[in-house]
């Protein structure tokens, strides 16, 4: 979503309207700041429950041996290590990150896993995808997409580079559907900066995320921007009352 | 529901999942499905489960396969005692069981179901690293002992319950009541095809006369 004020194009930052140039740099700044501490904080933020929500998608997945998964804004490799063991040795997982200090955490932590030999690393930015088209049968964007800058092209990409029939992922904080949930969740989430400022001595990145997390499109209207990506069969699955959102979308036949 | 059944199931696939792969004869009985997918549809209670099998290991979901936009190569349905039975019972016998459905590829069923009847699995051994040494011994033993006591209690109620009805309240007719009946019928029977035969003959007699 870009608004235009003056002559320069603007997008959001959180609450902020920063020029488009600025906003990967921006997002970048925060990852490569809570890249060391990602997973402790994500265990703060959710209550732990962010194991949950990740095994749901990984279900939704429906991975077999042999299938080719890209892992984008795979950050700290969580998915890519359980994608890993479900595709075996005959498949092929892409862990894939914009962030390098984020992508570099990932990678350390797949290969002290011993997930050598079919996993794979690339920096790369979601809206240009550098893959050939119809390369994967599934790609999972989890926690990601609110930071792109311009998801339409990023949701376009992805379905350029699906096998036909392939399936995107997409897991993401949403709006809870009953309103005092709304407001328990709006509570909890205001206190995540000062969590980030304990366990990470930086408020601000924190700030950023909840800024975004309220920002992103709510469950129709990611919906309607996969359909008119060109994805079929599109659906979404709450979890925890819509706290978070799976969306899943199939490339057409 | 969906979340509940996941996180139910999380450590369940952990578990087999340890089982497969620490026993090669397993890994071996298992290893021809790599690739293959199940659905599992209970009745009372109401879930599914698709199993999707890999080379080392199967993983589980809690949904669907309609919701997961998966084909399954077989999908088995039935209430959830009949499918219990299918682990424990003869295959060729419970697959044939009217409370059971059986759709997509049956001979996929057939093997998995065969398969899983060919192991011997010490569950004592495979758990112990989850719960240790001591707690998994007692609970063994427990789980030896208890099912030893429900099976003989099992037993000892239904001939109690069998002598109370028949001999006690008569609400049920004793064995040999119900084979002299039978046999009282039998005869009646063969009484009723005579009379029958005779009755024949005579209106073979009569036939000629009356034209």
């Amino acid at each position: 979503m870009t608004n235009n004020k003056g002559d320069q194009e603007t997008t959001h930052f959180g609450y902020e309207e920063v020029p488009i140039s600025e906003k990967q740099e921006r997002v970048s700044q925060v990852f490569r700041s809570v890249a060391s501490r990602y997973d402790i904080m994500n265990d703060v933020m959710s209550l732990g429950s962010h194991r949950l929500i990740k095994r749901f998608t990984i279900e939704l997945s429906a991975l077999r041996p042999g299938y080719t998964v890209l892992d984008l804004a795979g950050g700290t490799g969580d998915f890519s290590l359980r994608f890993s063991t479900l595709v075996g040795a005959t498949g092929q997982v892409v862990l894939a990150d914009i962030n390098e200090a984020m992508l570099q955490i990932g990678r350390d932590r797949v290969i002290d896993a011993a997930k050598i030999g079919n996993v794979q690393f690339a920096q790369v930015n979601a809206e240009q995808l550098p893959f050939e088209d119809n390369t994967f049968d599934c790609i999972c964007i989890a926690y990601g997409l609110r930071n792109v800058t311009d998801k339409d092209s990023a949701l376009a990409s992805m379905n350029r580079a699906l096998k036909p029939g392939g399936r995107v992922l997409v897991l993401e904080f949403s709006k809870p559907k009953n309103q005092l949930v709304r407001k328990a969740y709006d509570a909890f989430s205001s206190l995540w900066p000062t969590a980030g400022k304990l366990f990470t001595g930086d408020a601000a990145s924190y700030r950023y995320l909840v800024e975004s997390i309220r920002m992103h499109p709510d469950q129709d209207t990611l919906l309607g921007m996969m359909e008119n990506a060109g994805l079929v069969d599109c659906k979404y699955h709450n979890v925890m009352n819509g706290i978070c959102a799976i969306h899943m979308g199939f490339k057409a036949p | 529901m969906k979340e509940i059944i996941s996180v139910a199931l999380w450590p369940m696939e952990k578990v087999i999942n340890q089982i497969i792969q620490s026993d090669r004869y397993v890994l071996n009985k298992l290893a021809p499905f790599a690739g293959r997918s199940l659905e599992i549809e209970t009745r009372s209670p109401n879930f599914s489960i698709v199993v999707f099998f890999g080379f080392d290991r199967l993983s589980l979901s809690g949904m669907n396969a309609e919701a997961l936009n998966v084909t399954p190569d077989a999908k088995v349905s039935g209430e959830a005692k009949a499918l219990v039975n299918l682990l424990t019972k003869n295959t060729s016998q419970t697959l044939t069981n009217s409370k059971i459905a059986v759709a997509g590829d049956a001979q996929f069923i057939q093997d998995i179901f065969q398969a899983i009847q060919s192991l011997d699995i010490q569950w004592a051994d495979h758990l112990a690293p989850f719960l240790g040494d001591t707690v998994t011994h007692e609970t063994d033993n427990f789980v030896r002992s208890f099912s030893s006591w429900s099976q003989d209690a099992g037993k000892k109620l239904k001939r109690n319950a069998n002598d109370y009805i028949k001999e006690e309240a008569r609400l049920a007719p004793l064995s040999s009541d119900i084979e002299k009946f039978s046999e009282d019928l039998d005869q009646l029977r063969l009484k009723i095809d005579r009379v029958t035969a005779k009755a024949e003959y005579l209106f073979q007699r009569l036939g000629p006369v009356n034209n």
